[in-house]
C-alpha cells in the first residue's frame, strides 16, 4: 500500500512566468489590485457619496 | 416545481452520478481508490477543492448574507490567496516527496506515532460533526421547496453520494466535482441575468448599485481592526490567512485533493487557480443577493421568507397589525427608492434629501420585518430565529422560469453532494491509513485495504445521513455555527504542521503536548472572551508553537529551522 508514481514526481518549473516564485509574487499583486478594486467600489457607493 | 423542473432535477441529478462513475471506474488498488493513481490534471484538482467548499448552504446562505449584510462578508476570503502562495512552497512539495496517503501520516515520519494518532482523532472528530451538520442544513432549507420531509432528503442525497464515492472512490469525486462546478457557474450566471432583468423598466443596472449603495450593501472593504468584528480586512488577511492555511494545508478532505496531483506543479496550479478564482466566485454569489435586495426595493416579497413559519406566526394574533405596517412601509421604502433614483439621475439638489428619505424608510422596514421575527421567536420560546437562508430559495421560487428552478435546486442538492462526497472519502481515508492499518491490522494485501476503504465510506457516509436525520436536532446553534466548530480544532492542526515544517529539531513529544496546549487554549479563548472565531487559528497556532519550544528548551539544541 503505496502512492504509485510516488517517485516519478518532478518538481516542473511553471507553465509561465519561467519560476514558481514569480507565480507567487503575480498572485500576490492580483490580490492587492483586488483589494483596491473593491475599496474603490467601497468609496464610490458609500451612502454619504451617492 | 412543475413537472418541467423535476425533469431537469433528476436528469441533473442522475448525469452527475452517472459521470461520476463512470470516470471512476478501474479504481482497482488503494492508491487509484484514494489517490487516483496521482494522475489528476490541475483544473480537475482545482474545481474539486472549489466544490468541496461551495457547499449547498454556503450557496443559499452567502447569498442570503449579501441580501442582508451586503458584500462585506468577501472579505473573509482576503487571506486564502496568501494562505495558497505559502502552501504551494511548502505543504505541496513535503507531502508529495513524503509518498503519504495522509497528511498525518507526514507527522510519524517527523514526529511519532502518538501525534499521528492524535492529530488523526482530532480530524475525524471535527470533519465527522461537520459532514453530518453540512447534510443536515440544506436538507431542511431543500425541503421548505419541495414540500419533502428533510428526513426523506438526507437520506436521498447520502445514498447518491455514497454511490459514487464509495465504487470510484476519489477519482469519481473530483470527476463528479468539476461537472458540478461548470453547472454551478452557468446557474449563477443564468440567476443574476434573471434577477437584473425583474427590476423595473425604469430602473438601469447602474441605478440598482447606487441603491445597493444607499442602503450600505456595496460596503466590501472595512479598514477598521476591531477583534472581535469578523468581517473587516485585517480579520479578513490575518484571521482568514490563518484559516486557510489550516484548512488547505492540514485537513485531510482538501489535502487529499492535491495529494492527486500527476507533478508537484499540477498540485501548485490547483491551489493557485483557487487563490485566483475563489474571491471572484464568492463576490458574484454576494452580488446576486445584493442584486435580489434590491429587487426587493420594488417588488413585496415575504415578511418571513421560511414559509413554514411563516404560516404559523400568521395563526396568531400579533400577526396581522405587523403585517400591516410591514406593507406599508415597503410601499414608502419603494416610493423612497424611485425618488432616489429619479435625483441621482437627474444629478440635482434632491439627492441629498432622497438619500436621507430612502435610509430612514429602509430603517423602517428593516425594523417592521424584525417584529414579525419576533413573532416567530415567541413561538419557538424565545429562540433565535434567522431566515436568512431561505431568501434566495424564496426568489427562485418567485422569479426563475420553468426549468431553470428545477436546474437550481439541483444544483444546490448536488453542491450538498460534493462537499459531503469529499468529507466522507477523506474520513474513509484517514480511518483506514491513520488508525486501521497503523494500530488495528498491519501487512495484509492492498486488496484488504481496498476493501477497508470502501466500507469505511459506506460507514461515513450512513453516519453523516445518520446524524443530519435524527441526530443533528439536538445541535440548534451549533449548527449555525458550523464554521466556528472547524475553528475550535484548525488552530492546533496548523501549528504542528507549522512545527513539522520549519521547527527540525522539535521532537514529538513536544509537538504532542504543544497540539494539547493549543486546544485549550482555544477553547479558553472561546469560552471566557468574545473574540472573533476567525483569530482562534492564529491563538492556537502560536501556543501550540511556542509551548513545543518551550518543552523543547530543556533537549539540546531545540529551535525553529531560518
Amino acid at each position: 500500500m503505496e502512492p504509485e508514481d510516488s517517485e516519478k514526481l518532478p518538481d516542473d518549473a511553471p507553465p509561465f512566468l519561467g519560476r514558481w516564485n514569480r507565480v507567487y509574487a503575480a498572485v500576490l499583486v492580483y490580490l492587492a489590485s483586488l483589494i483596491l478594486i473593491l475599496y474603490l467600489i467601497t468609496l464610490l457607493f458609500e451612502p454619504s457619496h451617492v | 416545481m412543475r413537472t418541467v423542473d423535476w425533469t431537469v432535477m433528476f436528469l441533473w441529478l442522475v448525469s452527475l452520478v452517472s459521470f461520476g462513475m463512470y470516470r471512476g471506474r478501474g479504481s482497482s488498488t488503494t492508491s487509484k481508490y484514494l489517490l487516483a493513481g496521482k494522475t489528476m490534471p490541475w483544473y480537475a484538482m482545482g474545481l474539486s477543492i472549489l466544490a468541496t467548499q461551495a457547499s449547498a448552504i454556503t450557496f443559499i446562505s452567502t447569498t442570503g448574507q449579501g441580501f442582508v449584510d451586503g458584500m462585506r462578508f468577501v472579505q473573509f476570503y482576503f487571506g486564502l490567496p496568501i494562505a495558497m502562495v505559502l502552501l504551494s512552497a511548502t505543504a505541496v512539495p513535503i507531502f508529495h516527496r513524503a509518498k503519504v496517503f495522509t497528511a498525518y501520516e507526514y507527522l510519524e515520519q517527523r514526529f511519532d506515532a502518538k501525534t499521528r494518532a492524535l492529530v488523526g482523532l482530532i480530524f475525524l472528530i471535527q470533519r465527522g460533526l461537520a459532514a453530518g451538520i453540512g447534510l443536515y442544513a440544506p436538507a431542511v432549507a431543500l425541503a421548505s421547496v419541495l414540500g419533502w420531509s428533510d428526513r426523506l432528503i438526507t437520506v436521498l442525497i447520502g445514498v447518491l453520494v455514497i454511490t459514487y464515492t464509495a465504487s470510484g472512490g476519489i477519482k469519481a469525486l473530483t470527476w463528479a466535482d468539476v461537472q458540478q462546478m461548470a453547472m454551478i457557474f452557468i446557474a449563477l450566471i443564468l440567476s443574476l441575468i434573471v434577477v437584473v432583468h425583474a427590476l423595473p423598466a425604469n430602473i438601469s443596472f447602474l441605478d440598482a448599485l447606487h441603491l445597493a449603495g444607499a442602503a450600505g450593501r456595496l460596503n466590501i472593504v472595512d479598514l477598521h481592526l476591531d477583534l472581535s468584528d469578523r468581517y473587516n480586512l485585517w480579520s479578513g488577511l490575518i484571521g482568514g490567512g490563518f484559516l486557510a492555511l489550516a484548512y488547505f494545508g492540514c485537513d485531510q478532505s482538501q489535502v487529499q485533493r492535491y495529494l492527486t496531483g500527476k507533478s508537484i506543479a499540477q498540485s501548485r496550479l490547483s491551489l493557485l487557480f483557487n487563490a485566483t478564482v475563489k474571491i471572484p466566485m464568492q463576490l458574484f454569489i454576494l452580488f446576486i443577493g445584493v442584486m435580489v435586495f434590491v429587487l426587493s426595493l420594488f417588488t413585496p416579497g415575504p415578511m418571513i421568507f421560511q414559509p413554514a413559519e411563516a404560516a404559523r406566526a400568521a395563526q396568531t394574533s400579533a400577526w396581522k397589525p405587523v403585517e400591516q405596517q410591514f406593507r406599508q412601509t415597503f410601499e414608502r421604502r419603494r416610493d423612497a427608492a424611485q425618488q432616489l433614483a429619479a435625483s441621482i439621475r437627474s444629478g440635482g439638489t434632491q439627492k441629498t434629501a432622497s438619500l436621507a428619505a430612502f435610509r430612514s424608510a429602509e430603517s423602517d422596514y428593516r425594523k417592521a420585518r424584525e417584529r414579525g421575527l419576533d413573532i416567530v421567536q415567541t413561538l419557538h420560546g424565545g429562540e433565535r430565529f434567522d431566515d436568512t437562508n431561505y431568501i434566495f430559495l424564496s426568489f427562485v421560487r418567485e422569479y426563475l422560469p420553468a426549468g431553470l428552478v428545477g436546474l437550481v435546486i439541483g444544483v444546490i442538492f448536488s453542491a450538498s453532494m460534493g462537499s459531503t462526497s469529499g468529507e466522507i472519502n477523506s474520513l474513509a481515508t484517514v480511518s483506514v491509513v491513520d488508525i486501521y492499518r497503523r494500530f488495528f491490522v498491519r501487512g495484509r494485501s492492498d486488496r484488504h485495504y481496498l476493501t477497508a476503504s470502501r466500507l469505511l465510506t459506506v460507514f461515513w457516509g450512513a453516519y453523516a445521513v445518520a446524524f443530519a436525520a435524527w441526530g443533528a436536532r439536538g445541535f440548534g446553534a451549533l449548527i449555525v455555527r458550523v464554521n466556528i466548530v472547524g475553528s475550535l480544532f484548525y488552530g492546533g492542526l496548523l501549528g504542528v504542521f507549522v512545527l513539522a515544517f520549519f521547527c527540525k529539531k522539535v521532537g514529538g513529544t513536544a509537538a504532542f503536548w504543544g497540539v494539547l496546549a493549543g486546544e485549550a487554549a482555544i477553547f479558553s479563548v472561546a469560552r471566557f472572551t468574545d473574540i472573533s472565531f476567525l483569530w482562534y487559528n492564529v491563538v492556537g497556532c502560536i501556543v501550540v508553537v511556542a509551548v513545543a519550544l518551550a518543552i523543547s528548551k530543556t533537549q539540546p539544541a531545540a529551535g525553529c529551522a531560518e
